[in-house]
């Protein structure tokens, strides 16, 4: 890229679009934009001042020549340089395109689909920078912005089989990218996502289809960040399909899965205590029977750490005295083993631990639960 | 992805485990035969029982970014399954085996700059295209790059990889110390200045003088002191007449102690160097041809797909693949494969600047901490009949 910078700068500083001005230039990697005194400018000005840091120069003054770069030089100097909007709206149009044509026939399907995959890289180059350039903030939140004013995310997610692997790989990581985006200091990623929640239904279904599991699931995953889209997937149907996807033959597969479904029990501590609490019954039943004696030995494995995990956990407390004493007939071994293993930190959870409400039930629960955990720690001395 | 994930099955009984071809740490990697195929794979069996949860999770990364890439210098993964207490996951089989195989079998004294430029070229297409996906690859070197008998260069080993756009940040760099010190990068050793994937561009460059030479720079020398001779000496350089002016150049471009100056995997490329690259028939001849005949019957182990075959072979084959699996970890052991804690090595460093001859500390260490390294050995290219 340095190279395609230098004849930009040597031409005079690009001025694009009007929101901002700075040098752009084309990478192999797609637009890359830098402000003015950015690192870009001042590496190609330092390129430019000392000739003699370029080491190989026959290999720079030929790049510079070769086919490929003058083409996209003459390109660039010719149209104006799309600024991030322009490019959001070029990538919803092919999407739109991709949706609505079928296989084959329709005329420049190859050149559109080509045209697609490559403004996925730029936008994806525009949110996370390349090896030579930062992001800038501001193209990043005008990129956000126009992305979801309309529809281009639900267009991305439908589209995202008819696109090619790497294709599939840019549009996830600008997925990621854009759930953390801030404009105006609000996530517009969560607001969108609450308006379109059965989007959440094709990523988790994603699970299902071998070659769309860890592109939908990563996306999924970043995209339960977002409380109440967790609360969504918590509270919908789709939760108990989890205890499938998480023994699923495929590792890379079951495994995704299984990192997802800790995030949703693990992040947002009051929407997973209240799920826990409401779900009871069910969710523990199936968590026994299918996870925590799952033929899979990387599933039980997995599954012990987690349960440790959210019973553990101080925002759980209630539901953690309703499993031991329901537990306290038959404790599974594992169980057993989690509780000596915690057994101070557990005696001290309680201590502390108190009920908003006053409620005499708990109250005794806790005082069974209590006896119970120091009775394994009197059990367990040789 | 779709293709090879689809064709190869996660079902074990499909497999049959042949003859152990590598192993290091927690991980054996067997020759398999691949029933609905009749094809031959490499299968990799990691004990579950020895990584912790944490390494569970790195596993877990590794596999998707092994079964996620689609390069043909890129070993990727073609499909990965729980046996028992073991992950299993299926790769290519690359019968010459790494390149530090290849040179200590056959060029003990370093490959001939024909070979090492098609091998170089091949690893540094792979690292353009991981780099552009946001990864770091963080190991490379000889041991890391396989060759098969059609003179494919696959680069391979994603244990410590990490991405750079992990989670939809873009991290500005990484700080985490890994790799192996011979071939680490001055900025990866100083850990709190932070790297990005210009590191692997002079692990790169050290590649080469491995390659060139049978061994890395500083080889000889204790890790501890590989790192601060990293960090205070000028970089090494490749200074033998017998190689060209334009391959010192490029030796040269990628050993700069300043990443920023380093260049990138995609511009290296079009170095002149590269330029004179000849296809693998022509530049791997002599060594193909080295490694085409079975070096010495290797025992086929066969498995039968009973429930009494659900454990992996045994390890008393005894074979020249057992023997020359043995003397390479010698020779890992020796210089290549460790992983630390860079707390510790900072300081025993302090202690080390003030009593220079005190070398046997960090030799205890260096045995404890001995790292999962594995380097996969092909031993001969020849496809046993089998009887399944």
């Amino acid at each position: 890229m340095p190279e395609k910078c230098l004849g930009l700068v040597a031409g005079g500083e690009a001025s694009n679009g009007g929101w901002m001005r700075g040098v752009v230039g084309l990478s192999e990697e797609g637009i890359c934009i830098s402000k003015p005194g950015g690192a870009t400018s001042r590496a190609v000005a330092q390129r430019l001042r000392h000739p003699a840091a370029q080491p190989d120069s026959t290999s720079t003054s030929s790049a510079l020549y070769d086919k490929s770069s003058s083409t996209k030089m003459k390109g660039l100097f010719k149209s104006k340089p799309r600024t991030p909007v322009d490019i959001v709206r070029q990538t919803r149009d092919l999407l739109s395109f991709a949706a609505r044509s079928s296989e084959s026939r329709e005329s420049k399907r190859e050149e559109k689909m080509a045209e697609l995959f490559k403004n996925l890289r730029e936008l994806k180059s525009i949110l996370y920078g390349n090896s030579e350039s930062e992001p800038v903030s501001e193209a990043c939140a005008q990129l956000t912005q126009e992305f979801f004013r309309e529809n281009t995310l639900r267009l991305l997610i439908t589209c995202l089989p008819k696109l090619n692997l790497e294709a599939r790989k840019d549009a996830t990581q600008v997925v990621a990218n854009l759930q953390r985006q801030q404009v105006n200091s609000r996530l517009i990623a969560s607001d969108y996502l609450e308006a379109n929640l059965d989007l959440l239904d094709i990523l988790i279904a994603g699970y299902e289809n071998t070659d769309m599991a860890l592109h939908y699931g990563a996306m999924l995953r970043e995209c339960i960040r977002h409380q109440t889209v967790a609360r969504y997937v918590l509270e919908s149907q789709h939760m108990k399909k989890f205890f499938d996807y998480i023994q699923l033959p495929k590792f890379d597969i079951a495994a995704d899965a299984a990192a997802t479904f800790k995030e949703l029990l693990t992040r947002h501590k009051s929407t997973v205590a209240e799920f826990l609490s409401k779900n009871y019954d069910w969710f523990f039943e199936e968590y026994n029977s299918k996870l925590l004696e799952s033929s899979n030995y990387i599933t039980r494995r997995q599954a012990i750490k987690l349960l440790g995990d959210i019973l553990l956990d101080r925002s759980n407390a209630a539901v953690m005295t309703r499993y031991l004493f329901a537990a306290k007939q038959n404790k599974p071994p594992d169980i057993v083993s989690i509780l000596v293993a915690n057994k101070s930190k557990l005696l001290r959870l309680f201590a502390d631990f108190k009920t908003n409400k006053e409620d005499e039930q708990f109250e005794a629960d806790k005082a069974q639960v209590v006896r119970e955990i120091a009775a394994l720690e009197l059990r367990d001395r040789p | 992805m779709a293709d090879v994930q689809r064709i190869y099955s996660a079902n074990r009984f499909d497999y049959v485990l042949l003859d152990e071809i590598g192993n290091g740490g927690s991980a054996t990697v067997y020759r398999a035969f691949y029933l609905p195929l009749n094809a031959v794979v490499a299968v990799k069996c990691l004990d579950l029982d020895r990584c912790n949860n944490g390494s569970l999770e790195n596993i877990r990364l590794e596999t998707q970014t092994m079964s996620c890439v689609d390069h043909p210098n890129l070993v990727r993964a073609y499909s990965s399954f729980v046996v028992d207490r073991n992950l299993w996951v299926v790769m290519p089989f690359m019968s010459v085996g790494s390149c530090l195989h290849a040179m200590k079998k056959a060029h003990p004294n370093g490959l001939e700059e024909i070979e090492i430029c098609f091998i170089l070229k091949e690893t540094l297409k792979a690292l353009d295209y991981l780099h552009r996906q946001g990864h770091i690859h963080r190991d490379v070197k000889a041991g890391n790059i396989l060759v098969d008998s059609n003179g494919a260069v696959k680069l391979s080993d994603f244990g410590v990889s990490a991405c750079m756009f992990d989670s939809g940040d873009r991290q500005r760099c990484r700080n985490t110390f890994t790799g192996t010190p011979c071939w680490m990068a001055p900025e990866v050793m100083q850990a709190e200045t932070g790297y990005d994937s210009k590191a692997d561009i002079w692990s790169f460059g050290i590649t080469a003088l491995e390659l060139a030479h049978g061994h890395p720079p500083l080889s000889e020398y204790p890790p501890l002191k590989v790192l601060l001779m990293t960090v205070q000496n000028a970089p090494p350089r490749l200074g033998d007449k017998k190689f060209s002016k334009s391959f010192k150049d490029m030796v040269a471009m990628c050993l700069v102690k300043d990443p920023k100056k380093r260049p990138n995997a995609g511009k290296l490329l079009k170095h002149s160097f590269f330029k004179h690259a000849k296809p693998p028939e022509v530049s791997l001849k002599k060594l193909l041809a080295y490694f085409r005949p079975p070096l010495n019957p290797v025992k086929v182990l066969q498995i039968q797909n009973s429930e009494s075959a659900q454990q992996l072979p045994s390890k008393n084959m005894a074979s020249a693949a057992e023997y020359d699996a043995g003397s390479m970890r010698e020779y890992q052991k020796g210089i290549s494969a460790w992983t630390f804690d860079i707390q510790e090595l900072k300081a025993q460093a302090s202690t080390l600047l003030l009593d220079d001859d005190n070398d046997e500390t960090w030799e205890s260490s260096l045995v404890d901490n001995y790292r999962d390294g594995l380097t996969v050995m092909g031993q001969c290219n020849q496809l046993f009949p089998l009887k399944c």
